[in-house]
């Protein structure tokens, strides 16, 4: 379980977070959302002990993030960025994926016969296989994405972090990638923190909501809470009509 | 073609580009005559030829590894090893040296070198205490610091230049245009163990420079080690390039290219990429240096006139190919 306690994070006098608490719970499936500059992409480098908040902490399993063993951290939480920056990395898909294994490779990186599998597992699972030889700047953004996600998944960490992974996607793409999660999440037992500005694509799979607003937590609630308190309109100053068809919502501007 | 395959032919041809400039010269020299120690040919290969050309070798495989490490660290494609500063402070070294020094003997060239040293290590260390903001290194800072030191001493350098008399502002010239042409023993005895001990280092960082140029917060949450794995090959790189330079005066291109050469036939990944550049870089400035002391022989070229020649055109060429950095 993570568990934030009260952070506050200020760049120059100006409030970015202040005062967040909140518990992500083993195999869930969580989306943090609120309005651009909000503080949701601060409150995931947070969470991933990528940067140090001003007052309050992260634990992961009773733990301190920032105090844990990076490597040891690696192995319990990893981060999916929006992009990949391939300028003097434009590594083959299989040695990019390959990267994922870093906390568990000893002193010479030796990629033994069952790192070997796990990669090639892991890449079969988010169906990139076909890729293995493909250098990363001949691929789609989709595909990228999928890679991206194979290399979080090889650190075999129990908590996912995706920051914005949609935003570059056509709608094959982003439904491959949301079928990709519900499965990691419900088969798989991952647990899922997606930060996004999707909300149907957080509708589309079912997740628990953290609503952030001014650096503040405006409110936590589940899908259904969402919908029928219509708290997406309160946290975005915005009214929107919601669509009902077989089970599913989509919300859409008024 | 499998990447072994093309190892070996850069291997190969590395070796063979080295052996044969031994041999390459204003005075060529007769194979079967070098063991013959009364022959004119025994006494240049053993007293000149083979220090310099192991030298240049040496300074050509460390300048290709520092570029490239400091290409993973920036993830960015221009980056050499002087972008930081450090062949500034090194030809300031030397500039006020010159400046104050009374007489050019044997001694002046080694106070030259002692100096050129010195300044390198100041910039480096001044431009690495710039890099921290609240505590936490920041290596685009890093970066803005560096460039900035650098066009700070080159503007210190004119100064210097401006009001120096004709011949001490030609020597300052000279040491600002790299050559091998005043390398020795000593040089050797140096750089060998020095280049050795970097690569080693630098080696045993090829699975995180892998990681670090994909992105910094990739590299954290894999759980790479940021700060100390820069600090340490910041370090490494920066006072061997300090070394050399002090020695050979600046030589450009060869930091820039030779990574992106190997990065385009034969690998990214840094366990392949450190060892082949360096081979690749030592033989690529060799053979400039062949041909600097070839072109106009009996007199020569500074080398860096030729590997920036050699090496811009080579580079387009490339790029236009390959159509992307």
């Amino acid at each position: 379980m993570i568990k934030v306690n009260n952070i506050s994070y200020r760049i120059k006098n100006n409030d970015i977070i202040s005062n967040i608490s909140l518990n992500i719970k083993q195999g869930q499936m969580v989306s943090i959302i609120g309005p651009n500059g909000a503080g949701k992409s601060t409150l995931a480098n947070i969470i991933t002990g990528i940067i140090k908040p001003d007052n309050g902490n992260v634990t992961i399993y009773d733990k301190n993030i920032l105090k844990i063993n990076k490597k040891e951290k690696a192995k319990l939480i990893s981060y999916v960025p929006q992009q990949v920056n391939y300028s003097v990395a434009d590594f083959t898909v299989e040695d990019f994926v390959a990267a994922g294994r870093y906390p568990y490779l000893d002193y010479f990186g030796t990629i033994t016969k069952e790192h070997l599998d796990k990669i090639h597992y892991y890449m079969s699972l988010t169906n990139i296989y076909n890729l293995k030889e493909r250098h990363i700047s001949t691929l789609s953004g989709g595909e990228r994405q999928k890679v991206n996600i194979a290399a979080a998944l090889a650190q075999e960490a129990e908590f996912i972090l995706l920051d914005e992974i949609s935003s570059f996607l056509d709608p094959k793409a982003k439904y491959e990638i949301n079928n990709l999660l519900v499965k990691l999440n419900q088969k798989n037992k991952y647990s899922i923190i997606l930060i996004t500005h999707h909300l149907n694509y957080a509708l589309a799979v079912n997740s628990s909501f953290i609503c952030i607003k001014n650096g503040k937590l405006f409110s936590c609630a589940e899908s259904n809470e969402m919908v029928e308190n219509n708290i997406f309109s309160s946290l975005f100053d915005m009214e929107f009509i919601y669509l009902k068809e077989n089970q599913r919502t989509v919300i859409v501007p008024k | 073609m499998n990447t072994n395959i093309k190892i070996f032919i850069i291997t190969f041809l590395s070796i063979l580009i080295t052996v044969i400039s031994l041999f390459i010269g204003s005075h060529s020299i007769n194979i079967y005559n070098i063991f013959n120690s009364e022959s004119i040919d025994n006494y240049i290969f053993f007293n000149t030829r083979l220090q310099r050309v192991i030298t240049g070798f040496i300074t050509g495989g460390i300048l290709a590894v520092s570029g490239l490490v400091f290409q993973s660290i920036f993830k960015n494609p221009i980056a050499t090893p002087f972008t930081l500063g450090v062949a500034g402070g090194a030809s300031l070294g030397a500039a006020i040296y010159i400046l104050f020094a009374q007489s050019i003997s044997l001694m002046a060239v080694f106070g030259q070198t002692i100096a050129a040293l010195i300044g390198a290590v100041i910039t480096i260390l001044i431009v690495y205490s710039f890099a921290f903001i609240k505590g936490r290194l920041n290596n685009v800072t890093l970066l803005l610091a560096g460039v900035a030191v650098n066009f700070f001493t080159s503007s210190l350098i004119m100064f210097i230049q401006y009001f120096a008399d004709i011949q001490k502002s030609y020597n300052i010239t000279r040491y600002i245009t790299g050559s091998l042409a005043a390398v020795s023993l000593n040089n050797i005895l140096f750089l060998t163990p020095l280049s050795l001990a970097a690569f080693i280092i630098i080696y045993s960082y090829h699975k995180e420079l892998d990681i670090i140029s994909m992105g910094e917060y990739i590299a954290k949450s894999r759980g790479v080690n940021i700060t100390s794995s820069i600090t340490i090959l910041y370090f490494t790189v920066s006072l061997s390039i300090a070394a050399v330079v002090s020695a050979t005066g600046p030589i450009g291109f060869v930091g820039m290219i030779i990574p992106h050469i190997i990065r385009m036939y034969v690998s990214f990944k840094n366990k392949i990429l450190i060892p082949v550049s360096f081979i690749f870089g030592g033989a690529f400035l060799v053979l400039c240096d062949t041909v600097s002391r070839v072109i106009i022989a009996p007199a020569e070229l500074p080398v860096s006139v030729v590997t920036s020649l050699i090496g811009a055109p080579f580079f387009i060429f490339l790029i236009l190919k390959t159509n992307k950095l």
